[in-house]
C-alpha cells in the first residue's frame, strides 16, 4: 500500500486532537490516597513517639507487703550523744551513753489512671492494632512516669504558705515600661507539679506548649472514670500581696521594673504577674526558676490575670499524693542538705562557679557539709538540661588539657568535638558521684542522691523503697456500656530511710 | 536612724514588703535596716555623707579636694592642675607659687632710714 500525503496529514492532525473522554480509557494515577485501584499501604502497627523515662522508678526498690493505713518505723540517730569519756578508774565501771531515736511515718496513698475502647474503636482496628492492649500498655507508661513524676516532686504534707511580697526597683533603661508610672508586681509560689504544669511538662508527649494564656490552675477538678470528682491542688502557694513601684518622672520610656522574693521552702519556681492599675490588670509574664525578676515589657493582657487567682488559699500539696524526694528534702527539719543560691544581681541570679581545680564551688560545699555532719557522701547528683551543660562547661574550661580528638584517615580528617562529665569528684571523700539528667528536674536545681548509707549494721537494706500494700495491677473493668474499661493502679509510699543522704541546691541561675 | 541608700543612676526608688519608698532628688533613699540586703540586689548601695575637706591656701594658690581623694589647684577662678594626692597637690601649689614673679618694688612702702645711735657704742671688756 503506498502512503500518500493527504494519509500523513490526516494522521499529524489526529495526533494534535485529545482523544474524547468517551475514546480514552487507560488507567491514571489515583488523584489521593483514599480513591482508585489501589491498596491502602498502611503500616502496621501505629508507632510509639513518646518518652518514658522512669530513672528514679527503675533504681528504687519495691516491697508490696504493706498494710494498714501508714507505714511506720523508727530510728537511732545517734549514739553515745554526749560525748562520753572512755576513761574508767581502777575497779570501777564505766560512764553510761545517751542515744537519740526517732519515730517516722509515711501514708500509703492509692495511685492509678484509667482509660477505655470502645466496642467500634475495637472493631475499626482489626488487622491493625490490638487497641485494647495499647490502651492498657500506655496506661501502665503514663502510672509509670506519673509516678516518676510523685517520686521527684510529690507533695503529699508539706502546705508551703504565703509568696513573700516582692521587692521592686525602677531601673532607668534597658526596657519599654513608661515613666512616672505605676507598676504592680504579683507573685505565686511553684512546687514542681505546679511548674510542670504551666511549662507543661513533656514526659510522656513530645515538645511542650506552655500557655501563659491559661495559666495556673489553683485547684484541679477531676471527673473520674466512675463520675465522681476530686480536687487535685496544683501546687501553687499562697500568692502575694501586689508589691508597687512608681518609674522616674524623666519622660523616657525605657524603664525596667527589677523584682525579688524571698525564696520559699517547697518551691522550685516563681510565676510573675504585672500590670499597670491592680490584679485585674496584671498579667502572667514569666516564670522563672530563680526568685528574680527583670521586668522589661508589659505583659500581654492576653494572659491570665492575677485577679483570676483566689487570694489566701495554699494549693501547694494534695493529700492524694506521697511525698517526693524533693518535698523530702525541702521539709522542715529533715536534716537533709538544702541551700539556696544567692539572690545575686535581681533579674540574672547567680550562677554556677568553678573552683579552679576541675570542681564545682556549690558542689565541693554541699560535699563538705555531708561530710561534716554525717560523715557520707552522696552517689549521683540529678540535674536537668541546663545546669548539665552548665556544670560541663565550667569543668571542660577550667584550664584543662585539649580535649579534641583529631581523627585522620586517607579519607580526610574529621574533629569529634566535644565532652562531657559523668561524674565529678566528692573531693573530700575522693569518690566519684554520678552526674544524671532528669526530665523532671526544674531548671535551677540540683539534686543529690545516695543509694545506700555507709554506716555499719544499719539494718537499711535500701535508703530508698516504694512500700506498697499493693504493687501495679490492672482491673478490665465489668461493661456497664459498650466500652472496654480498663485501671492500672499501685498503693504506696515513697519511704526515706535517711533524709540527710539527700540534698538540693536551688536558684541558680543560668550560665556559665 | 533609717539606713540610707543611693539609687542605681536615673532610679525612681525602690519597694520593699509593700511599702514604697522614692528617691530624691540626690537618688538617695531611706529604707528600713531589713530592707539593706535585699536591695543591694537591685543595686542599691549604702550612702554616706561626702567628707567637707577645707581648701588650703598656698600664696596665691588654693589647692581644692575633687571627690575620691583626688585635688585640683586653682589660681584664683582658674584651674591649674587636677588628678593629684594631696602632697603632689602641695608640691605642685609651692612649685607654682616659687616660680611667680615677685611683686613689682614700687608698689613696696619706702625703707625707713637708719636709726641714729643715741647712745655710744659700748667698749669692750678684755678678756681675762
Amino acid at each position: 500500500m503506498e502512503t500518500t500525503n493527504d494519509t500523513l496529514r490526516l494522521v499529524a492532525e489526529a495526533q494534535k486532537a485529545p482523544l474524547g473522554d468517551d475514546v480514552l480509557r487507560n488507567f491514571a494515577s489515583p488523584a489521593n490516597a483514599t480513591t482508585g485501584l489501589m491498596g491502602y499501604d498502611l503500616e502496621a502497627p501505629s508507632k510509639k513517639l513518646y518518652p518514658v523515662l522512669t530513672p528514679l522508678r527503675n533504681r528504687i526498690a519495691r516491697r508490696a507487703d504493706g498494710y494498714a493505713i501508714q507505714s511506720n518505723w523508727r530510728a537511732v540517730t545517734g549514739i553515745n550523744t554526749g560525748s562520753m569519756r572512755l576513761g574508767v578508774s581502777a575497779g570501777n565501771r564505766g560512764g553510761v551513753v545517751a542515744q537519740t531515736t526517732a519515730d517516722y511515718l509515711a501514708k500509703f496513698v492509692g495511685c492509678g489512671l484509667e482509660n477505655n475502647v470502645t466496642f467500634e474503636a475495637d472493631y475499626a482496628s482489626k488487622n491493625f492494632e490490638d487497641v485494647k492492649a495499647l490502651a492498657v500498655t500506655q496506661l501502665l507508661q503514663s502510672c509509670m512516669i506519673g509516678e516518676e513524676f510523685l517520686d521527684l516532686g510529690g507533695n503529699g504534707t508539706v502546705a508551703i504558705g504565703q509568696t513573700a511580697t516582692p521587692a521592686l526597683a525602677d531601673v532607668a533603661t534597658g526596657g519599654t515600661l513608661a515613666a512616672a508610672t505605676a507598676y504592680k508586681v504579683g507573685c505565686v509560689a511553684l512546687t514542681l507539679s505546679g511548674y510542670q504544669q504551666l511549662v507543661a511538662a513533656n514526659n510522656g508527649s513530645v515538645n511542650n506548649s506552655p500557655s501563659f494564656v491559661t495559666g495556673l490552675t489553683q485547684v484541679i477538678s477531676r471527673t473520674n472514670a466512675d463520675a465522681t470528682t476530686d480536687n487535685i491542688n496544683g501546687g501553687t502557694a499562697i500568692i502575694s500581696a501586689v508589691a508597687s513601684q512608681t518609674t522616674a518622672s524623666d519622660g523616657n520610656p525605657t524603664h525596667c521594673i527589677s523584682a525579688t522574693v524571698t525564696p520559699l521552702a517547697g518551691a522550685v519556681a516563681y510565676a510573675w504577674y504585672w500590670g499597670v492599675t491592680g490584679a485585674s490588670t496584671m498579667y502572667l509574664g514569666a516564670v522563672t526558676t530563680i526568685n528574680s525578676i527583670l521586668i522589661t515589657a508589659a505583659a500581654s493582657s492576653a494572659n491570665q490575670n492575677y485577679g483570676a487567682l483566689t487570694a489566701s488559699q495554699d494549693n501547694s500539696n494534695c493529700a492524694l499524693e506521697y511525698d517526693g524526694l524533693l518535698t523530702q528534702i525541702m521539709k522542715s527539719g529533715s536534716g537533709a542538705y538544702f541551700v539556696d543560691l544567692a539572690t545575686g544581681t535581681a533579674g540574672t541570679g547567680t550562677k554556677l562557679t568553678s573552683d579552679g581545680a576541675g570542681g564545682i564551688d556549690a558542689l565541693n560545699t554541699a560535699f563538705a557539709s555531708f561530710w561534716d555532719n554525717y560523715r557520707l557522701s552522696p552517689d549521683e547528683i540529678y540535674v536537668g538540661a541546663q545546669v548539665l551543660l552548665d556544670m560541663n562547661a565550667l569543668i571542660i574550661a577550667n584550664g584543662g588539657a585539649p580535649l579534641i580528638r583529631y581523627n585522620l584517615d586517607a579519607g580526610g580528617g574529621s574533629i569529634d568535638a566535644g565532652t562531657v562529665i559523668g561524674t565529678v569528684l566528692n573531693k573530700i571523700t575522693n569518690t566519684k558521684v554520678k552526674v544524671l539528667v532528669h526530665p523532671n528536674m526544674p531548671k535551677g536545681s540540683i539534686m543529690f542522691f545516695s543509694n545506700s548509707i555507709p554506716y555499719p549494721l544499719n539494718d537499711v537494706g535500701s535508703i530508698l523503697l516504694k512500700h506498697l500494700r499493693r504493687d501495679y495491677y490492672q482491673i478490665e473493668w465489668p461493661l456497664r456500656t459498650r466500652k472496654y474499661e480498663y485501671g492500672v493502679y499501685f498503693d504506696g509510699v515513697l519511704k526515706n530511710y535517711f533524709p540527710p543522704a539527700f540534698g538540693l541546691i536551688r536558684n541558680i541561675a543560668p550560665g556559665h | 536612724m533609717s539606713p540610707r541608700l543611693l539609687a542605681p543612676l536615673g532610679s525612681g526608688g525602690c519597694s520593699f514588703e509593700g511599702e514604697e519608698y522614692q528617691a530624691d532628688e540626690m537618688g538617695t533613699v531611706d529604707v528600713p535596716d531589713e530592707a539593706v540586703a535585699t536591695l543591694s540586689a537591685h543595686g542599691f548601695t549604702g550612702y554616706t555623707d561626702p567628707v567637707v575637706v577645707p581648701d588650703e591656701a598656698v600664696g596665691e594658690y588654693t589647692i581644692k579636694h575633687a571627690g575620691r581623694g583626688k585635688y585640683k589647684v586653682f589660681k584664683g577662678d582658674e584651674e591649674v592642675a587636677s588628678g593629684l594626692t594631696k602632697p603632689d597637690a602641695e608640691a605642685e601649689a609651692a612649685a607654682l607659687q616659687s616660680a611667680t614673679p615677685a611683686p613689682p618694688a614700687q608698689d613696696a612702702p619706702e625703707a625707713p632710714e637708719p636709726a641714729t645711735p643715741e647712745t655710744p657704742a659700748q667698749e669692750a671688756t678684755p678678756q681675762g
